[in-house]
């Protein structure tokens, strides 16, 4: 099963002290799938994330990516193989230009030149990506000046140059217009399908419309599972978010 | 980084005219600025791009100089060996120091910095055989090269003026390179840099060595200026005051530690002509400039600098 899937999460289990924040969650997503994970503040979900992408080690179970074992992997040997992820607050130098931030968006795992400048780090290929993202007329605007929509669009073109192969998108909408957020669902809609895509998303009209499954994270299992729907219509993950489930 | 060709053009007119024009007291200055302008250099490669605050790049001096007067007066070595194995000794001190200190945070960097200066130091006085103790080793000539002698005041300004500015460009190119936007991204955010692939310690640790090498060259200029190498360059006093003046001239830009430099060593020079108390009047100096100035000078002149651009674009 694990050489068929993307992301498959096996019994993973985190602690904090005496308080459990996933304690057997199970999640297994295939190849070019578009997956929705949702459930109330402190369900898990960024806990999760923060395993699959290598910045928390689980005190049990096992993480595959596309066949292979990368439980015990660090975050960059991760990074390379192919996983690349957003945060929930916007994570970029804002001291320099969007041109600056794009350069380090392709590190290799090894030391970056010491005497090559950082401009000939910025490649067409990196500047297409930007252009998709419509950051061009902004290259070089400092990071500091530009909206949080912006600096949305600006973060995830950076995950994008690396071309990942699984996309872990935390709460992508966070503080986003009407506007910016239709920007931001059209950017998604149109990622290539070689990109499998993991969303954390509250907006559950932004889920519905863009997950082909959602997983259900409440008390750190996966609660539900199944497409949009059926999500939609079930009882349980109704009395979740209504507050009307407390074990 | 902004256009900087004025400053370097201006700069190399000041260490051009300066021996030709300046009398010997002036010119001796003028060797001491160049000196802790290259450890202050030292100091904001790492507090300017890592937000690292380094008590211990003196010692790097330190032991650099230190190297220089055990085997060249003790040991009778040749200059030609005595300062590249001096500029090496104190580079695998930074290699053993980088190590140690590499992971920590900004604080704990600070601490760990102050402990390892201060043993340094302790290691200076107290191993009397060989550093000969508070009474430090004396007679340290620089040695004469073609027939020029670089005991002259001038002749070392003149070479001095050199190694400064080559290691200044050095920098500056380093700044303007992949590694130098790393390590801004890795102040900014280590944990999105390495989510980004870039290895985090590694070029932490690479930035600390290099900044050990630029404190050991300025090191090397130090005991043959002083002709004398003892415990006190070596202390907490000479830490603070290189701290003190890269943040004065503005610790993130490049030229601001050097500014730093030379208005404190211009700033001594002029007080002490008319009291004795000549360290509380700089103090509150200092004070002054920190509270209204607290990004430095040279950051303050940078912003006016693009202030009066962004005008001139809007008026044309």
């Amino acid at each position: 099963m694990n050489q068929e899937m993307a992301l498959n999460v096996a019994g993973v289990a985190k602690s904090f002290g005496s308080l459990v924040v996933a304690s057997d969650v199970h999640l297994s997503v295939a190849p070019g799938e578009r997956r929705g994970l949702i459930g109330v503040n402190g369900a898990g979900k960024t806990t999760l994330f923060n395993m699959i992408a290598g910045e928390l080690r689980p005190d049990r179970g096992d993480i595959h990516f596309f066949g292979e074992r990368i439980t015990r992997d660090s975050v960059i040997r991760r990074t390379l193989k192919g996983l690349g992820r957003t945060y929930q607050v916007s994570t970029l130098v804002p001291t320099v230009s969007v041109r600056e931030n794009l350069a380090l968006a392709r590190g290799s795992g090894r030391l970056p030149s010491l005497w090559q400048p950082w401009q000939e780090a910025v490649d067409d290929d990196l500047l297409a990506t930007a252009d998709q993202l419509g950051l061009t007329p902004l290259l070089d605007d400092p990071v500091s000046e530009l909206s949080h929509g912006t600096l949305r669009q600006l973060e995830l073109a950076m995950v994008l140059a690396r071309k990942p192969r699984l996309l872990l998108l935390d709460e992508p909408a966070a503080g986003l217009s009407r506007v910016e957020r239709q920007g931001l669902m059209d950017i998604i809609r149109e990622l290539p399908r070689e990109v499998t895509l993991v969303m954390i998303e509250h907006d559950m009209d932004m889920v519905l419309e863009l997950s082909e499954r959602i997983s259900v994270l409440h008390h750190g299992e996966v609660f539900a599972e199944g497409d949009p729907a059926e999500i939609a219509a079930h009882e349980g993950v109704r009395d979740i978010y209504l507050g009307r489930a407390n074990g | 980084m902004r256009n900087d060709t004025p400053i370097i053009i201006g700069l190399i007119a000041v260490l051009l005219l300066w021996p030709l024009v300046m009398g010997d007291y002036a010119v001796s200055q003028g060797n001491r600025a160049m000196i802790y302008a290259l450890m202050a250099l030292s100091f904001s490669v790492l507090a300017g791009r890592l937000g690292w605050f380094s008590l211990c790049q003196t010692s790097f001096a330190g032991i650099s100089g230190y190297t220089v007067a055990i085997l060249g007066v003790k040991y009778g070595w040749p200059a030609g060996a005595v300062i590249p194995t001096a500029i090496l000794v104190a580079v695998a001190f930074a290699v053993v120091f980088g190590l140690l200190t590499v992971r920590s945070r900004k604080v704990s960097f600070l601490m760990l910095t102050l402990a390892l200066g201060q043993m340094v130091w302790a290691l200076s006085f107290q191993w009397v055989d060989m550093t000969g103790g508070y009474n430090g080793i004396s007679g340290i000539r620089m040695p004469m090269v073609l027939g020029i002698n670089f005991n002259d005041d001038r002749i070392f300004f003149a070479l001095l003026a050199v190694v400064t500015l080559l290691m200044f460009l050095g920098v500056r190119r380093l700044y303007q390179s992949r590694f130098g936007l790393l390590l801004l991204g890795i102040q900014e955010n280590e944990e999105r840099m390495r989510a980004l692939g870039h290895p985090v310690y590694l070029a932490r640790f690479v930035a600390f060595v290099l900044a050990g090498a630029i404190a050991a060259v300025a090191g090397v200029f130090l005991v043959f200026d002083m002709g004398i190498m003892s415990p006190s360059p070596l202390g907490l006093d000479h830490a603070v005051w290189v701290l003190t003046a890269a943040v004065l001239g503005g610790y993130r830009t490049l030229w601001g530690p050097a500014l730093g430099v030379v208005i404190l060593v211009a700033l001594e020079a002029l007080v002490s002509q008319f009291t004795d108390r000549h360290t509380m009047v700089i103090g509150l100096v200092l004070l002054l400039c920190i509270l209204l100035m607290p990004r430095g000078l040279a950051e303050v002149f940078g912003q006016f600098r693009n202030r009066k651009a962004k005008s001139a674009t809007a008026s044309s």
